[in-house]
């Protein structure tokens, strides 16, 4: 019923974006500046140097890839949905939501969806294969489960953790950490080795950035399945996290706004 | 004569007293703006203090150019853009002062405020980074500043008006963003650029508008003066572009509406 | 649901919430940063009411006396600080889907949810899929014949005028046949024309399928043609929940009386009442209720009086009375 729900949301998502040819368009030449630009800033590095923070040009790309993979999906499912939540909140839009006879968070988060982005989660993909092609990284079917599993991971976390940042406008209605999020997302981009030692501890184990795209892509060029207990685990307790602060919000929004 | 321009100081002087107190209001929302327009310059100053370790002069460039980048954020694409989507903008034209006047008040004030809220990263990211600079050198690199700040608001102000003929402004000043991040010295500094792209860097307006403010406070650049005339010529250019696209797009706004 | 139970039942509702205050200027601003102050608003006290199957209720009064937030709770977004709410056997901020499946609530200011750039068919589509409706269900072609919007589903809904909304809103509300219907403003905006067919179309549905339906509304001219019982709401509190009939009785205490003359010379009809209206030997007297036999066999004694007639003022008038003075002593 869930999924049939969602299959019929996701195909109207797609009609929507049909009918804007011209955006579209656009959409796709901006997902392939954007991809470019990103190469491009990580070329530009490795002309001055052969390795960054233990990294070859090669594994670097690879990363970025999963990195844009990773994003791709974000753009493409999450942020159409999560994006100015607060002004769905106080517009009264959010009502519709409650109205429906569906689980309220999926359908807040999940409801709506940009296809067009899943272009950039294409490129991702193929930028990943490429860097893995150029790092001459040999493949085992070990690797490539672990990677794939710790992508899933990486997805199902950044959707629960999404969510639970959403969720501070019913506690908070005005305060939004839309962009707050985004800068902490970019430092998945490169290698977390490139942070100094701190940074790099918080960007584990306190906000699992590394999760993104790191862990995954040394997963695959290792073939071993040494991350994958702990990315499950992450990504089913920020889920359960994202569960929990969720129906508090909206325990708090049914009974406090007007 | 002396008249005119006196109530157009008051008012512009008007405009960025009433916006920074509105935008007081928001100064949770204002931080989140912060971080994330911190965020480049940060992975900047960490991938390259970990591609070529123990080269002062990059960290230096780096926290100089976060610096930089916070004087001369611009938000057009949500100030002007969103007036002329949503319809203020006809508003604004009934009044009897020049728009440009409301938009460059707002545009000085969120100037001031992300200085303001951004100057404890800077100092903390200065300290820990232990970057040397010199007082003649952050002299000489006020002019520049100041010529970029004015260059910076004039190329996205022009950028944010297409509003009036597409619904894709923001995907426009997106792409002039990506172009300042690749040429303007926030990828990498202009000159770890490979030829041709450092020699067309240099002269193109990109790097005008931010890295060669940074790279004169760093104490990079010797020739100085030439640095302030190729400012000087592109913010000459591009004002000259901007008066014409704003009388296009006013002739196309009244004759369509918004 | 036990059979003859009311579908919906109200005992002692009562909802109040902090709302944080804040006076103008950049002082307050900064001051309310470090210490926020709050007051208690109440919302709605102590409502306590029934509505029976199949009946048609009219819950009026002014802006922010707690119509709206009684409908939020009603149809589960918000849930009371105290009180009981049953409505068809179900408490509503549970929001079990099964509940959320018999009602509908009805806005007329959001009339239709969802993305705009759709048509009105896409959105039939996904509502019948979120509620379940099978397939070969007839009610889709019932309503738009009904409602008269064949025209309309291959149009988006962006580009449909306030009543065309209304009506593809109400299709899609009312798709899955929802028992008990929430209608909120429904005729907000509208012109007359799309008002008057609106009314109509609620008043064969409700005899059509016996829903229930409390409705709430400005516009008085809407409660007189669907209901024949309305609670009146002020302050938060129930000032009436009785026949419509009795309601003006209940909150004028005057009646008119219409009186036409001959010659309309002469007469100081400031002795009989309140002048409301005097044109072309038709005059309109306002009159308290205890004193219109009186004055009425005065007028006859007195005055070469052609008709007259003893009628209540229109409820409009009445309303905006109530809601400037309040209910009068």
């Amino acid at each position: 019923m869930v999924l049939k729900l969602f299959g019929a949301l996701f195909s109207m998502s797609l009609r929507r974006s049909l009918a804007f040819r011209a955006d579209l368009l656009f959409e796709l030449v901006m997902t392939l500046v954007g991809a470019g630009a990103a190469v491009a800033a990580l070329g530009v590095v490795y002309t001055r140097t052969d390795t960054l923070a233990g990294w070859s040009p090669g594994e670097a790309i690879a990363l970025l890839g999963t990195f844009q993979l990773v994003s791709g999906l974000r753009t493409a499912f999450v942020e159409p949905n999560l994006q100015w939540f607060g002004d769905q909140v106080k517009s009264g839009r959010f009502d519709a939501i409650l109205l429906q006879p569906a689980p309220s968070m999926f359908l807040a988060s999940l409801a709506t969806c940009t296809p067009a982005a899943l272009v950039q989660v294409a490129l991702g993909i193929g930028i990943t294969a490429a860097g893995v092609i150029q790092a001459e990284v040999t493949l085992t079917v070990a690797g490539v489960a672990s990677w794939l599993i710790l992508v899933v991971a990486a997805t199902v976390t950044m959707w629960a953790t999404r969510i639970a940042l959403a969720s501070v406008v019913f506690w908070a209605l005005g305060l939004n950490l839309d962009i707050l999020y985004d800068a902490v997302w970019q430092f998945g981009r490169y290698p977390v080795q490139v942070y100094r030692s701190t940074l790099q501890s918080v960007l584990t184990y306190v906000v699992p950035v590394a999760l993104l795209a790191t862990v995954p892509v040394d997963a695959l060029r290792d073939g071993s399945f040494v991350a994958v207990p702990a990315a499950v685990v992450v990504a089913a307790g920020t889920s359960t996290a994202a569960w929990v602060i969720w129906r508090r919000g909206l325990r708090r929004y049914t009974s406090a706004t007007s | 004569m002396t008249i005119a321009v006196r109530r157009t100081a008051l008012l512009l002087g008007m405009a960025i007293w009433r916006s920074s107190v509105q935008w007081w209001s928001f100064r949770s929302f204002v931080i989140t703006l912060v971080a994330g327009r911190t965020v480049t310059p940060l992975l900047g100053l960490f991938v390259w203090s970990a591609a070529v370790p123990g080269d002062a002069g990059i960290t230096t460039y780096y926290v100089v150019l976060l610096a930089v980048q916070l004087m001369t954020v611009s938000y057009e694409h949500h100030t002007l853009a969103s007036d002329i989507y949503g319809g203020d903008f006809a508003v604004e034209l009934v009044k009897p002062q020049p728009v440009v006047l409301d938009l460059l008040g707002t545009n000085l004030a969120l100037r001031f405020w992300h200085l303001m809220f951004g100057a404890p990263v800077i100092v903390a990211v200065a300290l820990l980074a232990e970057i040397s600079l010199h007082g003649v050198d952050l002299l000489l690199a006020l002019p520049a500043i100041l010529l970029a700040a004015g260059l910076r608001f004039v190329f996205t102000y022009t950028l944010a008006l297409t509003a009036v003929w597409t619904q894709r402004a923001h995907g426009a000043v997106a792409m002039g963003e990506t172009l300042i991040f690749l040429l303007g010295g926030t990828a990498a500094p202009l000159t770890f650029l490979p030829e041709p792209f450092r020699a067309a860097g240099a002269v193109l307006p990109f790097w005008s508008m931010l890295g060669a403010p940074a790279e004169i406070a760093a104490g990079n650049i010797d020739a100085v003066l030439e640095v302030y005339a190729v400012q000087l010529g592109w913010l000459a250019v591009t004002s000259a572009i901007a008066v014409v696209v704003w009388r296009r797009a006013v002739r196309r706004f009244t004759a369509f509406g918004g | 649901m036990t059979a003859g139970a009311p579908p919906v039942r109200v005992d002692g509702l009562t909802m109040t919430f902090r709302a944080p205050v804040r006076e103008a200027g950049l002082r307050a601003a900064l001051r309310s940063v470090a210490r926020r102050e709050y007051r208690t608003v109440e919302a709605v006290t102590g409502l306590s009411f029934e509505l029976a199957a199949g009946e048609v209720v009219g819950f009026i009064g002014p802006n922010g006396a707690g119509k709206t937030t009684t409908m939020k709770i009603l149809s589960g977004i918000l849930h009371p600080t105290a009180g009981e709410v049953q409505v068809l056997g179900f408490v509503p901020w549970h929001r079990k889907a099964d509940y959320l499946r018999r009602i509908a609530l009805i806005r007329g200011s959001q009339p239709i949810g969802g993305p705009a750039e759709l048509t009105v068919m896409d959105s039939m589509r996904y509502q019948r899929v979120l509620y379940a409706v099978p397939r070969d269900d007839r009610t889709i072609d019932e309503l738009v014949e009904l409602l008269d919007i064949g025209d309309l589903l291959q149009r988006q809904v962006r580009a449909l005028s306030l009543g065309e909304r209304m009506r593809a809103g109400l299709a899609l509300a009312l798709l899955y046949r929802p028992k008990v219907l929430f209608l909120d403003e429904p005729t907000l905006g509208l012109d007359v024309l799309a008002a008057g067919a609106l009314r109509r179309f609620v008043a064969e549905y409700a005899a059509r399928t016996g829903a229930t339906i409390l409705l709430t509304s400005h516009y008085m001219a809407d409660v007189e043609t669907l209901c024949k019982r309305v609670i009146l709401i002020d302050k938060s509190r129930i000032r009436y929940d009785g026949g419509l009939d009795a309601l003006t009785t209940r909150l004028s205490p005057y009646k008119l009386l219409k009186v036409s003359v001959a010659d309309p010379t002469g007469t100081e009809w400031e002795r009989f009442g309140e002048v409301e209206h005097s044109e072309d030997g038709k005059v309109v007297l306002r009159v308290r209720r205890d004193e219109v036999p009186a004055v009425t066999g005065a007028l006859l004694a007195q005055v070469p009086v052609v008709d007259l007639a003893v009628e209540d003022p229109s409820l409009d008038v009445v309303m905006d009375r109530f809601y400037r003075d309040g209910i009068p002593s």
